[in-house]
């Protein structure tokens, strides 16, 4: 493809809140929306990304500069001295780092992940409110997930006592 | 927009909702049924039970361990065990979690190998009763008695999904008497479709078919064929479609040492153990893994050769024996045998104890509160691949 010879072509990615960043195209890409974006050739010197505002699409970019595969000159390099399981450990690290945002932060991320495509980060995202449903009461989950129970206190109870099981 | 009109709070669309729920183990799955009455309506459904699904099933494979203790109720009736208790093994160790305990106070008989599909296990009996239980679910039915078999030694049952009617079937084989009075008997088969309670005859398979595990790929059932003289041996795994109910004939693999012993669970696919023919078992002991590739005709290829040691071919004191069960476990394959389990490397062809595996568990006996060793007598264990569901 002749896109991806060029090597270190740059993309130009704007926020509905007008900023604009610069992004190497393979940091893009690992956006499958994005790549594919680029494959079709709607990609002009800019993409417009909509829903996502400045401060959440530079989190997402600084997601995916980590996680861009080593592949060029260098990183070849750089991976051939440090063993893959270091360099996963490192990245694991990195993530735990990352993901240390607020309720809210973390809820456009989820957003941001699954508009973009980008798999690792929609894993990542997902996990802490995976474990967050996992181990907390219901009523942690529905204030956790800003959700309304709308059961009468009987309907709840009669449910409950239906999948009594899963509450132990 | 939404976003904007619900802003006040954080908040997830729901689609994003259901992908987070369809990524919940099955327990925290069933207990947000009670968060509201939209979660309920999206878990009960059964597009969410499909990719529920689709998702545990591409997780790692964890493994179910079913012991089985047996008592003899009255002196003619034979063992029958009380409880049914399933045990899950995760990934990397083959240390057990009970997840759920059955008590079945008319006891069943004793159990075959029990068959996995989707989450879904069917334990068959020597009494031919048949259950079908989701232990996630903690679904526990119990299907109607088949026809009689004459044949107790072959007795064995299938058990896959037919995509056409999107339901789950279960088969089976039997022995009847033929109708001119001789003592032989002639092979016949049946179907029951989960949800109904009548078993359903089918034409009869083209051989007699073996009291070997079938195995389940892509809405197929395989037996293998019960024709004990090498000369009449037609060479051929009997294929039974699920959809259209109708059987094929698939070659066996090309081995030449071994013969075929029993089909190995693998996603998708037809995989055969073969250990060394009778004939040459003082030679070396081994078993190739075989996979069925899928081409027209299918063909086979051969995965790797495990060398086997004397002590692992446990003798039966009735006489025969027992060989290892083989089995795919993440990436590696797992032998079981006896009350030990050794790790297979099919990269290094390395072989370890996995220590602790079996040997030394205990499970807990709620008939006389106490812990009972999984080895000892009138204790079978089944082992088996998993993946959970909300089938």
């Amino acid at each position: 493809m002749a896109t991806r010879e060029a090597g270190k072509k740059m993309i130009m990615l704007k926020s509905p809140d007008g900023m604009e960043f610069e992004v190497e195209e393979a940091v893009a890409m690992e956006s499958q929306t994005i790549r594919k974006m680029i494959e079709d050739d709607c990609a002009d010197t800019a993409i417009l990304i909509p829903n996502i505002n400045s401060k959440i699409l530079s989190r997402v970019i600084e997601y995916c500069n980590k996680h861009v595969p080593t592949t060029g000159a260098t990183g070849a390099a750089a991976s051939d001295t440090v063993a893959p399981a270091a360099l996963a450990e490192d990245l694991k690290i990195w993530d735990a780092e990352f993901i240390k945002v607020n309720r809210a932060t973390r809820f456009d991320l989820i957003q941001a992940a699954s508009y973009l495509n980008i798999k690792g980060l929609l894993d990542l995202t997902s996990q802490t409110t995976i474990d967050t449903i996992s181990d907390n009461s219901l009523e942690e989950i529905r204030s956790f997930l800003s959700t309304k129970n709308d059961y009468l206190p009987e309907e709840e109870q009669t449910i409950r006592r239906e999948n009594q099981w899963a509450f132990q | 927009m939404t976003i904007i009109a619900r802003s006040l709070a954080p908040y997830l669309p729901d689609a994003l909702i259901f992908s987070i729920l369809s990524r919940l183990p099955s327990k925290s799955a069933i207990r947000c049924k009670s968060v509201c009455k939209a979660w309920h309506a999206m878990i009960s459904d059964c597009h969410f039970v499909n990719h529920h699904l689709e998702l545990s099933k591409a997780a790692c494979q964890s493994m179910l361990v079913l012991p089985l203790s047996y008592c003899r109720a009255a002196a003619h009736e034979g063992l029958v065990s009380f409880w049914m208790d399933f045990y899950t093994s995760g990934a990397g160790n083959v240390a057990a979690e009970l997840i759920y305990s059955e008590h079945i106070p008319q006891g069943i008989g004793r159990c075959a190998q029990p068959v996995h599909c989707d989450g879904l296990i069917l334990v068959p009996t020597l009494r031919q009763e048949y259950i079908v239980c989701n232990p996630a679910t903690r679904e526990f039915v119990t299907l109607p008695k088949g026809s009689h078999n004459h044949n107790e030694k072959h007795h064995r049952i299938g058990f896959g999904f037919d995509p056409s009617s999107d339901r789950y079937k279960v088969a089976r084989f039997f022995y009847q008497p033929k109708k001119d009075g001789t003592s032989e008997t002639i092979c016949r088969f049946e179907v029951l479709t989960l949800g109904t309670h009548e078993w359903r005859q089918t034409v009869d398979p083209p051989y007699p078919l073996m009291g070997v595990t079938p195995a389940h790929v892509r809405g197929a059932i395989y037996w293998m064929v019960n024709l004990p003289c090498v000369g009449e041996h037609p060479n051929v795994f009997i294929r039974f479609d699920l959809s259209n109910e109708e059987f094929t004939l698939t070659p066996c693999p090309p081995c030449e040492r071994t013969e075929p012993t029993y089909f190995i669970e693998l996603e998708g696919q037809l995989c055969c153990a073969c250990f060394t023919k009778k004939r040459f078992i003082e030679t070396r002991d081994l078993v190739e893994i075989w996979i069925c590739n899928q081409t027209e005709p299918p063909t086979w290829t051969r995965r790797c050769t495990i060398p086997i040691s004397k002590d692992w071919i446990v003798p039966y004191p009735t006489g025969g024996f027992k060989l290892p069960k083989v089995m795919f476990w993440e990436k590696d394959l797992l032998l079981v045998c006896d009350y030990k389990a050794y790790r297979f490397c099919v990269q290094t062809g390395q072989i370890k104890e996995v220590a602790g595996a079996l040997k030394n568990r205990q499970y807990y006996d709620p008939r006389n509160n106490s812990y009972t060793m999984f080895l000892g007598k009138d204790v079978d264990f089944y082992i088996a691949n998993y993946a959970e569901s909300l089938v």
